[in-house]
């Protein structure tokens, strides 16, 4: 439940400063999540599923927008503008602008906050949640050793990734990841991802896509519910397929080409989708100068609300 | 026109938004467009409400749709991954 005093807008200006596209933020549920679960784990909140008000307002420094100021009841936490960046930079990125300027180096992006109008509710509507899915065993119970970016994959997941990658070298697939989300000593969050549930194969899917309809979505979740076991929804997974589709296996040697990446659309998918603070996307594809058999997985997920690489660890 | 309370939840029934007093002449369209907003879901992503596994029809009403008080609403974004645009940080 976010309570927001303002509306931001990432504003794209050319070389002289002109505003040339504005854009509503339209979502910063993100901050919510993370906000929430900072506040479960630093223990100010507990994790009961309510799903208490926050407010969110602009931070101004000498009458410049700084940043987010975000309250949950006595939980308060700051939020730099690096929020805002993946919209600024699929902007930049958007079809329009690039053949409108070319490869956008010499434009900028600032964020604008506006008042924003409080508008009734047209009727009574209560949100709820399930608490954060902490699993009972810890990280030192599994095993495991502290991480800095508290992500771990077990070998053999990924293994059938990289043998799914291989394979599907002309289309996008796509899985739902499952796992156990647990703590370590120092009450810091990690991610222990060892299953999959594939989303079924689209028929909207290409070289350089993959549609996510939201009977999938639904299926996924029936299948989730199905297996009843301890694992939680912990992300998701899609290959990038290289450009050149099987003839990249005729290449030898492998060519500098490297398809693993966040795209702006896989951005959208994780704010759509996978919004919990600790869900993670791995991305697998051709690595430069590798064979397409031997595929790349990269991790990718949030970090403070903004979506980053992160460092995983094979378990 | 009878009212009702209808319970909405998110494709991962991780979150679940109720809405009382909702007619059943609504459409489609205008429940999912109080339930995105409730739970701040992203405005540019286009998401639909699913049915006895089926999607609905964003014209319809809820009562055309078969849409009853105790009804199992999933609301879902339909959206695509891809590697069109380049992003980098």
């Amino acid at each position: 439940m976010l309570e927001l005093t303002h509306q931001f807008f990432v504003v794209i200006r050319d070389e002289g400063g002109r505003e040339i596209v504005r854009k509503v933020v339209e979502t910063l549920q993100p901050v919510y999540e993370n906000l929430l679960f900072s506040a479960v784990l630093g223990g100010h909140m507990p994790n009961d599923g309510v799903s208490r008000p926050a407010r969110i307002e602009p931070e101004f420094r000498e009458g410049k927008l700084q940043g987010l100021h975000a309250t949950l009841g006595s939980f308060e936490k700051s939020y730099s503008l690096d929020l805002f960046r993946d919209r600024a930079l699929e902007l930049l990125t958007s079809k329009d602008l690039v053949e409108r300027h070319g490869d956008g180096s010499l434009l900028s992006w600032d964020v604008v906050a506006e008042v924003q109008e409080r508008t009734k509710p047209k009727r009574r509507i209560s949100v709820s949640r399930e608490p954060f899915p902490f699993a009972s065993s810890t990280l030192e119970s599994l095993s495991l050793d502290p991480s800095p970016d508290g992500v771990f994959v077990s070998s053999e997941l990924l293994q059938e990734l990289k043998a799914e990658t291989a394979s599907s070298l002309e289309r996008e697939r796509a899985d739902a990841l499952t796992g156990r989300l647990v703590v370590d000593a120092n009450q810091r969050a990690a991610v222990v991802i060892t299953g999959r549930i594939p989303f079924p194969d689209s028929a909207d899917a290409s070289a350089t896509h993959y549609a996510f309809t939201p009977e999938a979505f639904k299926e996924v979740q029936r299948e989730h519910q199905r297996r009843d076991d301890d694992q939680s929804l912990a992300g998701w997974h899609h290959n990038h397929p290289p450009p050149c589709g099987r003839d990249c296996l005729a290449h030898v040697p492998a060519c500098k080409t490297a398809t693993v990446f966040l795209s702006a659309d896989d951005r959208a998918v994780f704010r759509a989708s996978f919004a919990a603070p600790y869900h993670v996307g791995l991305v697998s594809g051709k690595g430069s100068e590798r064979r397409p058999e031997d595929p790349v997985v990269r991790a990718y997920g949030w970090r403070d609300a903004v979506l980053e690489e992160l460092n995983y660890v094979v378990c | 026109m009878s009212t009702m309370t209808v319970e909405v939840k998110d494709w991962s029934a991780s979150r679940r938004a109720e809405l009382a007093d909702v007619p059943e002449d609504m459409t489609v369209a205008e429940l999912i467009g109080e339930v995105r907003e409730a739970m701040s879901l992203p405005r540019d992503t286009p998401y639909h409400l699913i049915h006895d596994g089926a999607k609905l029809h964003r014209g319809t009403t809820l009562e055309q749709a078969g849409v009853r008080a105790k009804s199992e609403l999933t609301i879902a974004p339909e959206v695509s991954a891809g590697s069109e645009r380049r992003c980098s940080n």
